[in-house]
């Protein structure tokens, strides 16, 4: 019996616990309001005008290698993705792996099966237009399969956010970037709002910045050497800001540098 | 009897044996026939439908034989070439096609020949050997019959006795090259219909099967007889190609592309399993299928070996596997990925390939610098009215989809010359590129096509690109 026990005991030691990898963000209040950073075993809601772009740069930051599956519904009304500006986006274009799936219907099942493969990096689903189909029952199918695989996934609607299942929902929103000498526009900066977050705070504002060459984001105010206030916060929570450099974000860089192109050899 | 018009008049274009009989041959016009046989019946000629059902004959007779041509307008020419033992001898598969035949509604003429031309004119004029075949099977030309008649002679037979060279001056280099066709000294290749295939297995049914399982199971079994012969070959499929041939004469064609070569039975029948399920219209058994045949056309070097279970290359095949599914599931063809091409010209320095195909090494952007590249392009560029300051000055705003944007911050212009290599006249627009970014944050690509003043007068603008 204490045998039985002990072994038991001895086979919990040693089992690998379930770690929820993080994704970090800004290393501020976005990290804090996440419990660390977002999830990477879930599937997250993106809308917004920068939907496409933030939803590249967190598959970009992402520790993961593999290649990331873009499943889209249809052609949407601005253009194809173009390899050129992804690969000055900081990331291989031959990690993106594009599948026309035609329809909504299809693009799920495609879904369905990318989700089951744990070798790729993310699953990122493009829907154009309303997309009723993509309803509450769907998104609970898609976080379930993302949880259960850890599989990184992402659901970009190109209309407006409906009820959903996703662990967060964020509005991505182009920001005016810092200017660089003789006025031209510097580094990407989104406006990205923290919509909804299952279980958790949400309504979060934080301006990020993109660092192509580290693949991580940076807060806005930070990198410019200053504080930028940004729409609502918590009033009531001391907010947190601890420097750049630490938190996931960091780590995971310092990670995938080495990692790019692993996949195409 | 089938008419049609010309010039005014219906005239006869092909009629049956009972017709024939009655003197109502080709030609006749509508009028003169119903006046000789009143109640005559009577269709419209259709070319096009004739081949397109000639066609739909020939592929069911893929199941005699691969090597399988239609010659329009009513001749269909098999080459059974080592086929005949698989229906248990030559007789007995001129019999089975004459009853498949008469089946479906059609008689049929058969003939066997040592060479194709021999064969369809035996099956023309009938008789039983090349030399008793009469004159017209050398030549249409009613002038070369009458010549060859007034030679006094009056077979294919009394033909091929002569000496080539003086018939050759006499006739034609014409006839001589249809009596070699008819007399086998010249080959007369028949394209093959279906593609020649390395490994083929195919299931006979004695009676057709329906059912959905049982076709599965057939094709299980199909995969497995595949399976040992590939593995004996040291071979994978990369291309599975289905048959199913329908006891009335259709056949339902499916394939299958693998990503990497594969032979495993159960990965098969599965992404089989999907490619069915996608199908827009679904699998019509009918009255059963009575043969299935599986072909596998294109084959590639698979080891014997199992792929050891280390990370890198459990990674590579369960990829190969959801690539596969996805593909059967899709189609190939909408599975991309970004490749890219040495040119300057943006819209053509990437573009999508097919998964799968070589990857070539995407240059790193400088260190430091803001991207120089929108993350999407539009192609064609998307014409725009532009306010500039002066007209090769940057642009100060602009309207695109019925919006105007005031530019806030631009840089450029980056100057990208036109292919004028590429042209004959040498002329083409050198493109401004700028990148600029709007009241609210917005970062866009545009141009303006034509340098001012030195390329033309009132250049035009576009917007090429989003950045994020």
């Amino acid at each position: 019996m204490s045998v039985a026990v002990a072994s038991f005991l001895v086979a919990r030691a040693a089992a690998p616990r379930p770690r929820v990898r993080r994704l970090g963000l800004d290393g501020g209040r976005l990290d804090a309001a996440l419990a660390g950073g977002l999830a990477l075993a879930g599937c997250h809601e993106l809308y917004g005008p920068a939907a496409t772009a933030f939803g590249l740069m967190l598959v970009l930051a992402s520790p993961r290698a593999g290649p990331i599956l873009w499943i889209s519904d249809g052609r949407g009304e601005d253009g194809r993705l173009y390899g050129a500006g992804i690969s000055e986006l900081g990331g291989d274009p031959a990690r993106l792996w594009l599948v026309a799936a035609g329809g909504v219907v299809p693009m799920l099942r495609a879904a369905a099966e990318a989700q089951a493969c744990p070798a790729l990096a993310a699953v990122v689903l493009e829907s154009h237009g309303e997309a009723r189909a993509i309803d509450l029952t769907v998104t609970r199918r898609l976080q379930l399969a993302a949880a259960a695989h850890g599989v990184f996934t992402l659901l970009l609607r190109g209309g407006p956010p409906r009820p959903s299942a996703a662990l967060t929902r964020w509005q991505a929103l182009p920001a005016p970037a810092r200017l660089l000498a003789a006025g031209a526009p510097g580094p990407p900066r989104l406006a990205i709002t923290l919509a909804r977050q299952r279980g958790g705070p949400a309504d979060i504002n934080q301006l990020l910045e993109w660092n192509r060459d580290r693949h991580r984001f940076v807060a806005a105010g930070q990198s410019a050497g200053q504080i930028v206030p940004i729409g609502v916060a918590f009033a009531r929570r001391p907010l947190l800001h601890p420097p750049p450099h630490s938190g996931a974000g960091a780590a995971a860089a310092a990670q995938r540098a080495p990692d790019r192109n692993s996949f195409a050899a | 009897m089938l008419v049609a018009s010309d010039r005014g008049r219906q005239i006869i274009r092909a009629a049956n044996a009972a017709a024939l009989a009655e003197g109502l041959t080709p030609g006749l016009a509508l009028a003169d026939a119903r006046a000789a046989v009143p109640d005559v019946a009577v269709a419209a000629f259709d070319p096009d439908g004739d081949a397109a059902c000639l066609e739909w004959l020939a592929r069911g007779a893929t199941r005699w034989s691969p090597l399988v041509r239609a010659c329009p307008p009513h001749g269909l020419m098999i080459d059974i070439t080592g086929c005949a033992h698989l229906f248990g001898g030559e007789a007995s598969l001129v019999a089975d096609a004459v009853t498949r035949l008469g089946r479906l509604g059609f008689s049929a003429q058969p003939a066997l020949a040592a060479t194709p031309a021999a064969a369809m004119a035996l099956a023309r004029f009938g008789g039983e050997r090349v030399g008793d075949l009469p004159l017209a099977a050398l030549s249409d030309l009613e002038s070369v019959q009458t010549a060859l008649r007034r030679a006094g002679l009056k077979q294919v037979g009394d033909v091929a006795r002569l000496p080539r060279a003086a018939l050759a001056s006499r006739f034609g280099e014409a006839l001589v090259a249809a009596l070699d066709q008819l007399q086998e000294a010249a080959p007369q290749p028949l394209d093959a219909l279906l593609p020649a295939a390395p490994v083929v297995v195919q299931r006979r049914f004695a009676q057709p099967v329906a059912s959905h399982e049982a076709v599965r199971a057939a094709l299980e079994k199909l995969l497995l007889a595949a399976n040992v012969k590939l593995t004996a070959l040291g071979q994978g499929g990369r291309r599975f190609a289905l048959a199913l041939y329908r006891a009335d004469g259709h056949v339902a064609e499916l394939a299958l592309d693998t990503a990497a070569p594969q032979r495993d039975p159960a990965v098969l029948l599965r992404l089989f399993d999907e490619r069915i399920a996608a199908l827009n219209d679904p699998l019509d058994p009918g009255f059963g299928y009575d043969l299935l045949r599986l072909a596998v056309p294109d084959t590639a070097p698979l080891a014997e070996t199992q792929l050891g279970l280390d990370g890198g290359a459990l990674a590579e095949t369960q990829l190969t596997a959801l690539v596969d599914r996805l593909a059967a599931r899709l189609g190939r063809g909408r599975l991309k990925r970004l490749a890219r091409a040495d040119s300057h010209i943006p819209e053509q320095a990437s573009f999508e390939l097919p998964l799968g195909s070589d990857e070539e090494q995407w240059p790193l952007p400088e260190v430091g610098e803001p991207p120089g590249r929108p993350i999407r392009l539009f192609d064609p560029p998307q014409p725009i009215e532009v306010m500039a300051e002066v007209p090769d000055g940057p642009p100060r705003r602009f309207r695109w989809r019925a919006r105007v944007h005031d530019v806030m911050a631009h840089e450029g212009p980056e100057r990208i010359a036109a292919q004028w290599w590429r042209r004959k006249d040498g002329a083409g627009l050198t493109r401004d590129y700028w990148r600029v970014e709007d009241a609210e944050g917005r970062r866009y690509w545009l141009f303006r096509h034509g340098l001012y003043e030195r390329e033309t007068a009132a250049p035009r603008w576009y917007l090429h690109g989003l950045f994020a």
